[in-house]
């Protein structure tokens, strides 16, 4: 199937190469995402590293604070984009391959 | 109530620790899966560095910690679990079910680690509220 992505009749805005830049794109959101998220992950390192949730020193506090703000963004953020870009681009590539399983010669 | 500091014993760090661990070892892969190699040996370095570290530096058989930030902490990682739940749920009929049990698998090991946590946590108010004679 994918031999035929060069068909004119699969390009356009509506064909076939459409999906793969949605593909593309939704692929780069998702790195994006995984950054983003990875700094709420460092953060939960940051308190583990520094001790920081055994005292209530005021660097402690901020890095804490820091932390706790992070897991917070980067996980509804993730899931934002997961529930509201990722998912709908994933199931459009996913109905225009089951299009072409049904149209092609 | 939140900004009491309560005392817990040393399983509450090593349930931290391997709450640390736990969610790297989700992030870890994802890294790796993007060509993201450097940032995934090194996730895996920090975050066993900072298991280790969390549970050396409370030697002692008990501390006392802030209960608001280690609640809100744990709801954190309670939060971390939201994307791969919508991802497991959204290609719930695309995906093979071994990637569905995984997700499943990390999403429950966070779960088990947050409530082994907060049990460690509920202790120490328990042990505050004798301590202050309001059992």
């Amino acid at each position: 199937m994918l031999a035929r992505a060069d068909d004119p009749n699969f390009s356009g805005p509506m064909g076939f190469t459409h999906f793969l830049a949605l593909l593309r794109e939704t692929e780069e959101a998702m790195v994006t995402q995984l950054g983003e998220t990875a700094l709420s992950y460092f953060g939960l390192i940051g308190v583990a590293l520094a001790g920081c949730v055994g005292s209530a020193g005021i660097g402690c506090v901020v890095a804490g604070a820091l932390a706790i703000a992070g897991l917070f963004h980067g996980g509804i953020s993730a899931f934002l984009t997961i529930l509201f870009r990722v998912l709908p681009d994933v199931f459009d590539v996913v109905d225009a391959f089951h299009f072409l399983d049904l149209h092609c010669p | 109530m939140l900004q009491m500091k309560v005392r817990v014993n040393r399983s509450f760090f090593y349930i931290l620790s391997g709450l640390v661990l736990w969610i790297a070892a989700g992030a870890v892969p994802v890294f790796l899966v993007f060509d993201r190699v450097f940032y995934g040996v090194a996730s895996a370095l920090l975050a066993a560095t900072a298991a280790v570290l969390s549970v050396a530096r409370h030697r002692s058989p008990s501390t006392d910690v802030v209960l608001l930030t280690s609640v809100a902490l744990l709801i954190g990682a309670l939060v971390l679990t939201l994307p791969p739940l919508a991802l497991g749920v959204g290609l719930a009929g695309h995906w093979p079910f071994q990637y569905l049990a995984l997700i499943l698998l990390y999403v429950v090991g966070i779960f088990l680690f947050v409530a082994a946590a907060a049990i460690q946590l509920r202790r120490g108010v328990i042990q505050r509220r004798r301590e202050q004679g309001n059992p």
